[in-house]
């Protein structure tokens, strides 16, 4: 070989040496990833093992007894979800589960991330009905979880409510989405579970205890996002959300009309007092105002009323037209004179102009009705949704 | 021959087409209100669902997903969220006090349930003139992107050998002048 194709061939011998060592390297790291996977895979099997151990020994016991178990688990599995098939199941409860129980019609015992972990099957064990399938988080790759004797099956269930993990909560489900009007609570500053479902709860109490609401409830589903960690809403004099963050939560479940909830103390707000805002099919509350104010806003925004309280200064600084917004007329109230019941009381928005009844939730909060024509107004709104199916 | 038959492996694993369901995703779109006008933020296909735009207004901008050939997909209208009610109750007289605000500028984000043949997001103001497009089509291929480290490796290995070739060939023919 002559001198200059020795210079010439040396830098390529190093750069092909590198080049294949590095390929040994990634080709070893791929590997040795593979051996990892296939472990965690066995790993999985000995837990469904340990499970149906669990179950068979706990069917074996007396009726209704019942223990409380915690198994360890890798640390990488996130969730894990027992389905009973032999019972309905609801569609909300992870998203991505659905697709996993399409394609393994027959494992009951699911990991998350479920793309990590194939799902496996638990001989004798049931759900209750209200919570199937049933997501338990783990904490520091533990699962606790309790058992209780129902006879031939064992009961899986879990005292303890925050380990629940649910991608969406039903609270009121009165037939299909496409045919209800489907609101969704969503929470921002609640650092306990129990402490937003029972604030959902009371708003939805409110709500059904309404007009036209009480008449409609069985066109309207309710549904809950308990992943109380995930939207922080700044609040200031109102409240402002990232209403991509706000979506990318709520469409976690069917989501017509998204209701964030903030949670203040009464003590905070009466120092600080902030405002509840409704734009578009989004409202922000502030939960230590009052009940009603939910209520007004829904007004504004399923009804598209307008405010019957007048604030002159304000609405004609910005020149509002009150007459394009169905609850206010101008003089003689043309709009809605024929209706005997209605009246034609000045101002709505602005003092020139007049609104159907004396008071009303879209005036004051004095008031525990939209009054009749509002209601008639939020009523055709909500007739395009249909009767329960 | 190994990396070669592992190369090949690859490139056929890498093209094969992963199936993604046309229910049960939905495509968020963060888009931007300032002054008039929309521009696009940022989006994310999801698991989750759309709102049945029931109460969409009848008239307003019109937001569509269409697919490689225009067809719409689905459609819906919608107005620019640029007017917000703020308001505050008094818990003594319980009156309301705030009003409709108007915002000059405003972050928003619209929901779409998605499909596979999905490939842009077209938007168009009330006089239906096109004033925004999202392509989405390189969101659906987003591939493992070693395997072009092992196509280059094999370029590299490839121009190596004939160039090894070509010097054994020029020295076999020099000795044998």
């Amino acid at each position: 070989m002559s001198n200059s194709a020795q210079v010439q061939a040396k830098p390529l011998t190093y750069a092909l040496i590198s080049i294949i060592a590095l390929g040994i390297l990634i080709f070893g790291f791929n590997a040795i990833q593979d051996i990892t996977e296939s472990t965690d895979q066995l790993e999985t099997i000995k837990i469904a093992s340990n499970f149906n151990i669990l179950v068979k020994n706990s069917v074996s016991r007396s009726f209704g007894s019942i223990e409380e178990h915690v198994v360890a688990l890798f640390p990488s599995i996130q969730h894990v979800c027992f389905v009973d098939k032999s019972k309905p199941l609801s569609p909300y409860t992870s998203c991505l589960l659905n697709d996993e129980l399409e394609k393994y019609p027959d494992r009951n015992l699911f990991f998350s991330p479920y793309s990590d972990f194939e799902p496996l099957g638990i001989e004798n064990m049931e759900i209750e009905e209200n919570e199937n399938p049933l997501c338990l988080v783990t904490q520091s790759g533990r699962l606790r979880f309790s058992l209780t004797n129902t006879g031939k099956t064992s009961r899986i269930s879990t005292f303890n409510t925050n380990q629940k993990s649910s991608d969406c909560t039903t609270v009121k489900y009165t037939g299909s989405t496409e045919d209800k009007l489907d609101i969704v609570f969503v929470p921002s500053g609640y650092t306990n579970r129990e402490e937003f479902a029972k604030e959902v709860e009371k708003q939805s109490q409110s709500l059904f205890e309404t007009e036209p609401f009480k008449l409609r409830q069985d066109k309207i589903n309710i549904y809950r996002i308990d992943r109380i960690d995930e939207l922080q809403c700044e609040v200031d004099d109102f409240i402002t959300c990232n209403d991509f963050d706000v979506k990318k939560l709520a469409t976690f479940c069917p989501n017509d009309q998204i209701i964030v909830l903030v949670s203040r103390s009464k003590i905070r707000d009466a120092l600080k007092p902030v405002r509840s805002s409704s734009v578009g099919n989004v409202i922000k509350l502030n939960t230590a105002d009052n009940i009603q104010v939910l209520l007004h806003e829904l007004g504004h925004s399923i009804g598209g009323l307008a405010d019957e309280y007048v604030d002159d200064k304000y609405y004609s600084s910005i020149g509002l037209n009150a007459v394009s917004f169905p609850n206010c007329d101008k003089e003689s109230c043309p709009k809605w004179v024929a209706e005997s019941e209605l009246g034609c009381f000045k101002g709505c928005s602005l003092s020139n102009f007049y609104r159907p009844t004396k008071d009303s939730l879209m005036k004051s909060l004095n008031e525990d009705s939209f009054g009749p024509f509002n209601e008639k107004i939020i009523g055709g709104r909500l007739s395009g949704y249909g009767e329960s199916s | 021959m190994k990396p070669l038959l592992y190369l090949l492996m690859l490139i056929l694993a890498t093209n094969a087409i992963s199936a993604v369901t046309d229910t049960g995703s939905v495509l968020i779109v963060d888009l931007d209100w300032n002054n008039g006008l929309l521009s696009y933020q940022d989006r994310i296909i999801k698991c989750g669902h759309s709102p049945d735009y029931a109460l969409a207004p009848a008239e307003g901008y019109i937001a569509e997903l269409q697919s490689i050939e225009g067809k719409v997909l689905t459609t819906f209208t919608f107005e620019i969220p640029d007017k917000e009610y703020r308001e505050i109750s008094d818990p003594v007289f319980k009156s309301i006090t705030g009003g409709r605000v108007i915002l000059n500028e405003t972050q928003f984000a619209i929901v779409f349930p998605y499909y596979d043949e999905a490939t842009k997001v077209v938007i168009y103001n009330p006089r239906k003139f096109k004033i925004l497009e999202v392509p989405l089509v390189e969101e659906r291929f987003v591939e493992d992107r070693t395997s072009w480290w092992w196509l280059l490796l094999l370029a590299i290995l490839a121009g190596f050998a004939y160039y090894q070739y070509k010097k054994r060939q020029k020295e076999v023919l020099t000795k044998n002048f």
